[in-house]
């Protein structure tokens, strides 16, 4: 049970951290707060966008605000999983030769993982135990990762050349996908005067630490959700699915696959953290309309129809919100 | 929420339709239906136990679920179902009084609440509409005379009852005044007022002077019409039944049940107790030539009461000018047999009403008479007195009746009626009773008109209460 103190500490953190990325960080309000809640749920982003809409330099700010190790994987075809896991390498101490562990990139608390669709799959995979378990098997040992851990992947959704789109199962291990767009004209006139004047652009000081983002998600999964709204965003998820006879038209004429158990659970996760976020002790229905196509719209799978007529998962996840009573 | 206020208000634009249209189809006469408190409790019951069969027909709402409801449609930000789902949990958390805290703060959304859509919203102002038109009508819409009846007791009623007070309303004599209840037929009136005023008027003392004096305006004259059209229908009844009596060869003639009804009918409204004692002999069962002598009897004293009227008109028509109205009042009254006015103070023995009918062809018939003349008075005045003496007595003035008015309903013994007669204030000598006190009644003829009747007991009570206050006891 958490004590008062957590929770206003929790809020305290929180506040000074949203603040801390909004001198760095221009815009991007939306992808800020997605960050900011998979971090709370300890969960990974997906971050889809074309290059420099200033992906690497939220999550830059991010690490350095929470005072974590941050690491960055540029995904490359040649790529090898061993790059990013690391590797057993023999040394020779002078006496006798023995292999030794020596750990990738992947062993920090924030990762970026650029442009991960660049990478092979046998590379892609090298990121699914680390981001499900928080854990890598190198041979016959597992070591644990470092907590908090966070994967921030981007890819670059124009460039389908040379590249391999995420399996769906590591798709499904991202809590969110959270699109970047471009930044408003004012946003936009705020990033060149920041990035061509001074000093340039500085990262900010640290104004958390892992142990503070810890306790944070300990509060997250104490917010309480009420059991209607639980039952709410089960049927939002089922709706997903084609077979569902509750789910709207479109869905039953374009999904192929309707989102996955985690949906639900990172849906009702992520609402938590939003509320905690916005500085609220309970989850309400908005939390849920917030966080819902980030959690969905990468777990939907379309059908043929539906990937050659061009229909958006935001469309459809947008219909069932629509079309799916609370009550 | 809104199911329930759409719900809601198709029950309540059903329940108003119900009764407008009851209201309106008694107002107009167009249904035989009074809509007595009786009527409109049983319609409550009904749309009473709509709603109980709904609501009760309804699943049992669940807590959390109609929590969350409340809170969607008050905008608290799922605050009630949240605090719902941490009590439940148990334990207290610090989530839980900030949740109550954030709850506080905000305020509910109410609005919300209150917006209905049009489809909602529209029950509502139908029903609205129908009661202000209910309203209206009952405001503006005066009842129709009924016209249509099914016996010749009604029949003669329907005659008589334009404006005037029924035969059978008023079948106590007297000569202060008279309250009867029981008419049944509708005739107009100026406006109805709720049954505890009628008690209220009932109940206290009796009519002073003042009150007698002015009720002296505007007798109508033709107020004797329904008591020689009641006569005429039972003598051709009579005579009917006289015929087929007599026609029937076996000794076997027996009233049938239509023919038992339409005498009673006719039976209720005769005012003198010999009449109607012969007339209830004849409803007793007797077959053949009991039942043609009873007949007969009958009919024999009904004929001595015409003879009365016509001996008192022309009595009328021999005497000192008197007002039209007066003559046409007195008149009417005395040939009625339903008034018996006391003789005056004085002691003269001079009356109106059944008085003078002793004048006349009816002195062969003395017992006629003398069932609704009052007994004497202190005052040595009586109805039979008049006759004694012999002298064409000149009509009172300002004798008469003003028009009934409609006081309520009771139950199933229909409506109450009250009708009064303007009477004849006298001063007593110093010393004597009340002039309240002079007045006659025929406790035998009330005792007898209530029984007839088949009065509730809490009307009879009243009866009784008001004619024992204006005669100080009485007998």
């Amino acid at each position: 049970m958490i004590a008062v103190q957590d929770l206003d500490r929790t809020y305290s953190t929180l506040e000074r951290l949203r603040a801390a990325i909004g001198t760095t960080v221009v815009g991007q309000g939306a992808v800020v707060e997605a960050v900011l809640v998979a971090l709370l749920c300890g969960g990974n982003v997906l971050l889809e966008g074309v290059p420099g809409l200033g992906k690497t330099l939220l999550v830059r700010a991010l690490a350095s605000a929470l005072d974590l190790r941050f690491s960055r994987i540029q995904f490359t075809p040649d790529l090898m999983p061993a790059d990013i896991v690391g590797t057993n390498v023999l040394s020779d101490d002078g006496t006798r030769r023995t292999f030794t562990y020596s750990p990738g990139p992947i062993f920090a608390n924030v990762v970026l993982a650029d442009e991960v669709n660049r990478a092979t799959p046998k590379t892609q995979s090298a990121l699914l135990e680390a981001m499900e378990e928080r854990t890598v098997t190198i041979g016959k040992t597992t070591y644990p990762l470092g907590t908090p851990f966070l994967v921030l992947a981007t890819q670059n959704p124009i460039e389908m050349e040379g590249t391999y789109p995420l399996p769906e199962a590591q798709l499904d291990r991202f809590l969110f996908k959270a699109a970047v767009g471009y930044p408003s004209l004012e946003d936009l006139v705020t990033i060149v005067e920041h990035t061509t004047e001074g000093d340039g652009v500085a990262l900010p000081e640290a104004v958390a630490s892992a142990a503070d983002v810890l306790s944070a998600q300990s509060v997250v999964r104490e917010i309480p959700i009420a059991q209607p709204l639980r039952e709410y965003v089960a049927r939002l998820v089922l709706a997903t699915h084609p077979d569902n006879p509750r789910a709207p038209k479109d869905v039953r004429s374009f999904v192929e696959y309707g989102a996955s158990p985690r949906a639900a659970i990172a849906t009702i996760l992520g609402a938590k953290a939003h509320a905690l976020l916005a500085g609220e002790p309970n989850v309400r229905r908005v939390d849920i309309e917030s966080v819902f196509p980030l959690a969905l719209g990468h777990r939907l799978i379309l059908s043929f129809r539906g990937e050659a007529e061009g229909v958006a998962a935001t469309a459809l996840l947008s219909r069932v919100w629509e079309e799916t009573p609370v009550l | 929420m809104l199911r329930g206020v759409r719900s809601a208000g198709i029950a309540f634009a059903t329940s108003v339709a119900l009764i407008l249209m009851a209201a309106v189809a008694a107002r107009l006469g167009t249904m035989a239906l009074r809509l007595g408190p009786s009527v409109a409790a049983l319609l409550v019951v009904v749309a009473t136990t709509t709603v109980g069969f709904v609501v009760g027909y309804a699943p049992r709402p669940d807590i959390a679920r109609l929590l969350l409801s409340i809170d969607l449609a008050l905008a608290t930000g799922e605050r009630l179902c949240s605090l719902h789902e941490l009590r439940s949990r148990g334990g207290a958390t610090p989530l839980e009084n900030r949740i109550a805290t954030k709850l506080l703060e905000t305020p509910p959304a109410w609005r919300r609440v209150l917006r209905l859509r049009r489809r909602d919203a529209l029950p509502w102002a139908a029903g609205g509409a129908a009661l202000g038109l209910a309203l209206f009508l009952s405001l503006t819409i005066t009842p129709p005379v009924p016209t249509t009846t099914a016996d010749p007791g009604s029949q003669a009623r329907a005659a008589g009852s334009q404006g005037v007070p029924h035969a059978s309303s008023v079948p106590l004599g007297t000569k202060g005044g008279a309250v009867a209840a029981g008419a049944r037929d509708a005739t107009p009136s100026g406006s109805a007022e709720p049954f505890g005023d009628a008690l209220a008027e009932l109940l206290p003392a009796p009519p002073s002077r003042g009150l007698l004096g002015d009720l002296g305006d505007a007798v109508p004259a033709e107020v004797g019409a329904p008591a020689r059209d009641l006569r005429q229908s039972l003598s051709d009844y009579l005579s009917q039944l006289l015929g087929r009596a007599e026609a029937d060869q076996n000794q076997t003639f027996a009233l049938t049940e239509r023919e038992r009804e339409a005498l009673q009918e006719l039976m209720r409204d005769v005012p003198t107790s010999n009449l109607r004692r012969s007339l209830s002999s004849v409803l007793r069962g007797e077959t053949g030539n009991a039942l043609k002598a009873l007949l007969e009897e009958s009919q024999r004293l009904l004929e001595g009461a015409d003879q009365g009227e016509e001996g008192e008109t022309s009595t009328q028509d021999a005497r000192a000018p008197v007002p039209p109205e007066a003559e046409a009042t007195g008149s009417d009254l005395a040939s009625a047999g339903w008034v018996s006015l006391p003789p005056p103070s004085d002691g003269e023995g001079e009356t109106t009403g059944a008085g003078e009918r002793r004048t006349g062809a009816d002195a062969e018939e003395p017992e006629t008479l003398d069932r609704s003349a009052p007994p004497r008075n202190e005052e040595g005045g009586s109805a039979v007195g008049g006759e004694e003496s012999g002298e064409a007595t000149p009509p009172l003035p300002g004798v008469g009746f003003i028009p009934e008015e409609l006081l309520g309903d009771v139950g199933s013994e229909g409506d109450l009626r009250r009708y009064f007669t303007k009477g004849i204030p006298f001063e007593p000598p110093v010393g004597e009773r009340a002039p309240a006190a002079a007045l006659s009644i025929d406790y035998e003829a009330l005792r007898a008109l209530l029984a007839a009747r088949v009065l509730a007991p809490e009307v009879q009570t009243i009866v009784r209460t008001y004619f024992a206050e204006i005669t100080r006891g009485g007998p």
